[in-house]
């Protein structure tokens, strides 16, 4: 699986969407459904998938698809 | 000998108003009023950390103090009082120095509110509020590396990352190290963002 599709799985059901629903334009200023409770569970579920904890920097970095589909390259 | 008097500071009439967003009243808080819609936070250790604080829990003693005396020039707490409600569901603590920097933090402690745009609605509205102040040239956050609402609500409102500080502030509860972030918004910066929204 590329990291794109799975940035993508992993954003729609952080966000109760569907994959389809999830494209480059979606972010954390512009999708409403990126709340701050979708966004933690964003955060986890992408350190459950790479095994460990984020720092800092990259959880500053969580803000729109390319940024998720960057920390899963 | 000498005796010298701490200078009163009287309140600043602009910054003491109340402030009303779509769906709050902010309402500042006097000494007694601010420990009132505190005391949720007082043993509750995990917003004792969120908030950076040194200790686990508070006695109610010791929470006068750590609390302070808002004054309405160089400390304030809000309560947000939602008018749905008509309840208080939590409280916005705020310090102004000497050179204009505002620092923020925000507790909501009403569950039932939590991911419903209370923070940005609500520091939106404050930050309104003082970016008319000539006393006011900059917002400022400190938030905890694990603290991923805050920094999500930081980053929703545009606030610009400006500093990482490695191992800076020790838990007292369970002595770990953790990082600090540090947010910035020039009240410049916001003004002219908040103009671009309403054109």
């Amino acid at each position: 699986m590329t990291s794109d599709l799975a940035a993508k799985e992993i954003v729609a059901t952080a966000l109760g969407l569907s994959v389809g629903e999830v494209d480059g334009e979606t972010s954390l200023g512009t999708t409403p459904s990126w709340d701050s409770l979708a966004h933690f569970r964003l955060v986890l579920a992408l350190e459950e998938r790479l095994g460990r904890r984020l720092d800092a920097v990259e959880i500053v970095g969580i803000t729109d698809l390319p940024g998720v589909a960057a920390l899963l390259t | 000998m000498v005796l010298s008097f701490a200078k009163k500071t009287e309140p600043d009439a602009f910054l003491s108003k109340h402030v009303e967003t779509e769906r709050f009243y902010l309402v500042p808080c006097n000494q007694s009023e601010a420990i009132k819609v505190t005391a949720p936070w007082r043993t509750n250790p995990d917003t004792l950390q969120s908030l950076m604080f040194g200790e686990a829990a508070y006695s109610q003693s010791e929470w006068v103090k750590k609390i302070g005396k808002p004054d309405g020039s160089k400390l304030f707490y809000h309560a947000i009082v939602a008018k749905e409600i008509k309840g208080t569901i939590g409280a916005h603590r705020i310090t102004l120095d000497r050179s204009g920097t505002v620092k923020l933090a925000i507790v909501v402690h009403a569950e039932d509110w939590w991911g419903k745009g209370v923070f940005e609605e609500v520091r939106a509205g404050l930050m309104d509020h003082f970016s008319q102040s000539p006393r006011v040239e900059r917002f400022f956050g400190r938030v905890l590396e694990r603290n991923f609402s805050s920094i999500y609500n930081y980053k929703k409102l545009g606030f610009r990352l400006i500093g990482h500080d490695r191992k800076s502030w020790r838990c007292p509860a369970t002595n770990e190290l953790f990082d600090t972030l540090h947010f910035e918004f020039l009240k410049d910066d916001w003004i002219e963002k908040r103009r671009n929204e309403t054109s």
